[in-house]
């Protein structure tokens, strides 16, 4: 049965081959794994180019191969059943589910090809592009938040002080506590034009590990332009600064500057860093309460988790070439194929938008008679099935991790990987195999 | 006598969309071939030869009577692998070159490499198609197709030849070298099953015949036993002039009757074939009408 398994896994490619679709397959996939790094910019307002690059390439790579296994999956069974040498294959000593499986395993593989192919071309559009500079970085030298205990007393003696000084039936127009610590918070984090803020930065790692400064603020919705500054590196007691980073016509948002080889003599405890607001700036600019300044070092898990992400992918495209090649052993061609878009928009619409689909809670209505409450039990029961489904698919596709650089575990995710790659496609040759086995072959 | 095939009362009914009765393809087909003859399924479009055909391949589930081939449900895997089978209609994959398909069908039937590989060569030296190994079946002309379609079929060295208008498409010469091939195939003990409407291909080279008419069968027996002339008996001899007065003579003393003498003539295929294998290979006339020159490959002469 390998033998013939194998066969028809041969046969699949070749025909995918001498209908040019893998060549299209591929050309399609390394459109927008090419094009997508090469030309996406930060738009000053997202999380800077490489959280971009990261975030819309994948999915662009995923609906592509989305949408070509299904293509490929409908077509590989129903061109056979179209062109009758279906019905010679089932003149032979073949099971259903050997048939079922070869055609499956022959996608795949086009999938895997076109996958690896394009990853790769990713990858190296992602080096040229970046060349030098961090692709994926984590945090290695971040500020200590703020103590809030300090700023919720300075809040209260600031509040004690003005009850005294005002008059007792103007207390109602002093602001309360909460207001205090804002207020507070907001002049620690604020730069007013021409103005500039300071932080110290324990260096707890080695010195020369950081290549990135990320910084993150948002400014004056009322007076909203671009604003420019100046950012200082000071070590303690030196007179000339470490380095000195102009930069300019930037709006709200996480910002990256890439930084070149500084030497920092080793024993620094911490760093001074000072942003100068231009004096010709519009608006106030207001760092981010948590991260205002954060420094960051390539990351060495973003090929591996690229690899991961790769095999994530696969293993959904696994899964949509198993239904659709089950679909298209009941169902004709195109009503195959809508039937897969269907089921997919469906699972990963809500998945990839990010918005669960509201839970519903039984009802158990005293009005309804038992067939009727039996018929709505089942029907939340597979709603609320569809449901987890859902979150799960979401909660493996691989994107939003990719992006911010969060580590992609196989442990993680290994349930879902063996129903996508393992159990669905194992239940679908089961089904498909009753079907062909019971079809009578009409013409 | 071992029986390759015996169905009984075989019935088939298609069903619409809404499983309401539609129409009767075959209405009550009876058919007992026993093993290594060669027999015709013979009848005009529509009379069910080809639906009798796919009820005996598993393709179709008969609604009423029974069948058993080659001893077993055709569905059975172990009856399916002995088996072969050429369809109407070219099903081979246009994308796959010969060598392709033929590896493609022998690895359905699970054969091991080596034995692929093997077969592959001698069954396109048989079939005429060794020098077209490596094109694809797409740029294949129709007898080219029903070539190597009779090629697949007996890549397995099947028990049972199953062939749905074997000769048709094929040139004179092609449809020779197959009927040829079919009558040495079945003196190896092999079973030929063949629908056909080439009524001359069929006499040429079945042992029996059915003809079926609106799904039933309406004349069945050894092809000679129903061609048989009533009445009338027909000699042969070689004899000059001078001798075929004397022999008119005779029997026209013995008889009462004036008999009607016919000059021996050969039928238009052999005479195409001489001729034309005169004119572009003569060495290899000789052979290809001399049906004992036919050399079957090795496998197809064995047992399975």
């Amino acid at each position: 049965m390998i033998r013939a398994i194998l066969a028809l896994v041969y046969a699949t490619l070749k025909h995918a081959w001498s209908t040019r679709a893998i060549i299209w397959l591929v050309a399609w996939a390394a459109v927008p794994a090419v094009l997508l790094p090469m030309t996406l910019q930060a738009d000053r307002t997202a999380a800077g180019a490489h959280g971009m690059i990261l975030t819309y390439t994948p999915i662009a790579l995923f609906a592509v191969l989305l949408v070509g296994s299904i293509w490929l999956s409908a077509y590989t069974l129903a061109s056979e059943r179209l062109h009758l040498q279906f019905s010679m294959l089932r003149t032979k000593p073949v099971y259903g589910a050997a048939i079922w499986l070869g055609k499956w395993l022959g996608v795949l593989i086009i999938i895997a090809i076109t996958l690896t192919i394009s990853v790769a071309l990713f990858f190296a559009t992602m080096i040229i592009r970046f060349q030098g500079q961090p692709i994926a970085t984590k945090p290695v030298w971040t500020i200590s938040p703020p103590d809030e205990t300090v700023i919720l007393e300075q809040a209260r003696q600031m509040q004690q002080n003005m009850m005294l000084q005002a008059d007792p039936s103007d207390h109602h127009n002093i602001p309360t506590l909460q207001q205090w610590v804002n207020r507070l918070r907001q002049q620690k984090y604020r730069v007013a034009p021409g103005s500039s803020t300071s932080w110290k930065i324990p260096l707890t790692l080695h010195n020369n590990t950081a290549q990135a400064m990320q910084f993150q603020w948002r400014l004056d919705p009322m007076r909203r332009q671009p604003v420019a500054g100046t950012w200082t590196l000071l070590t303690p007691g030196a007179i000339e600064p470490l380095a000195i980073y102009p930069v300019s016509g930037l709006l709200d948002g996480t910002h990256t500057i890439s930084l070149p080889q500084h030497n920092i003599p080793a024993a620094t405890p911490y760093l001074i860093i000072t942003f100068e607001s231009s004096p010709d700036n519009e608006p106030q600019i207001f760092f981010d309460h948590q991260n205002p300044v954060r420094f960051k070092q390539q990351s060495g898990i973003f090929l591996a988790n690229l690899i991961r992400a790769t095999m994530l992918i696969l293993a959904l495209c696994a899964a949509t070439s198993a239904l659709t090649l089950l679909f298209s052993a009941f169902l004709s061609f195109p009503v195959t194929v809508f039937a897969a878009h269907g089921v997919l928009v469906a699972l990963l619409v809500p998945a990839i938008a990010g918005q669960d689909t509201p839970h519903i809670r039984h009802s158990h209505g005293h009005h309804h008679g038992h067939t009727e409450t039996w018929f709505l039990t089942h029907a939340e029961h597979f709603l609320n099935a569809l449901y987890r489904l859902t979150r799960s698919l979401r909660a493996t596709l691989p994107f939003r991790r990719l992006s911010e650089n969060i580590h992609i575990s196989f442990q993680e995710h290994a349930s879902v990987i063996c129903i996508l790659i393992l159990l669905l496609p194992m239940l679908c040759a089961i089904l498909a195999h009753l079907k062909i086995m019971r079809e009578e072959v009409l013409s | 006598m071992i029986q390759a095939i015996e169905a009984n009362h075989l019935k088939k009914t298609f069903r619409d969309f809404w499983h309401r009765p539609n129409v009767t393809a075959v209405k009550d087909v009876s058919l007992h071939i026993t093993q290594g003859k060669v027999y015709g399924l013979l009848g005009p479009n529509g009379s069910g030869k080809s639906t009798t055909l796919k009820m005996l391949l598993g393709l179709l589930h008969p609604t009423s009577g029974s069948m058993q081939v080659l001893e077993g449900k055709p569905s059975d895997y172990a009856v399916q692998a002995r088996i072969g089978y050429l369809p109407e209609v070219s099903t081979m994959y246009r994308y796959l070159t010969a060598n392709e398909t033929l590896n493609f069908y022998g690895s359905l039937f699970d054969l091991p490499a080596a034995i692929r590989k093997q077969r592959t060569q001698d069954l396109l030296t048989l079939v005429g198609l060794s020098a077209a190994g490596r094109r694809p079946v797409g740029e294949f002309s129709r007898g080219m197709n029903r070539r190597l379609g009779l090629a697949q079929a007996l890549i397995n060295n099947p028990d049972l030849l199953i062939l749905d208008e074997p000769t048709a498409g094929l040139d004179p010469i092609g449809c020779h070298h197959v009927k040829q091939l079919l009558r040495r195939l079945a003196a190896t003990g092999k079973t030929v099953l063949i629908a056909s409407h080439l009524l001359a291909d069929i006499e040429d080279i079945c042992h029996e015949i059915s003809i079926l008419h609106h799904g039933n069968v309406i004349a069945q027996g050894p092809i000679q036993d129903l061609l048989m002339n009533q009445g009338t008996t027909t000699w042969t001899s070689t004899a000059t002039a001078e001798q075929q007065d004397t022999i008119t003579a005779a029997l026209q003393d013995i008889t009462g009757t004036q008999p009607e003498v016919t000059p021996s003539r050969t039928n238009l295929e052999t005479f195409f074939v001489q001729a034309v294998l005169e004119a572009g290979q003569p060495e290899k006339a000789a052979s290809t009408t001399d049906e004992a020159e036919l050399q079957l490959p090795a496998f197809l002469q064995e047992p399975r």
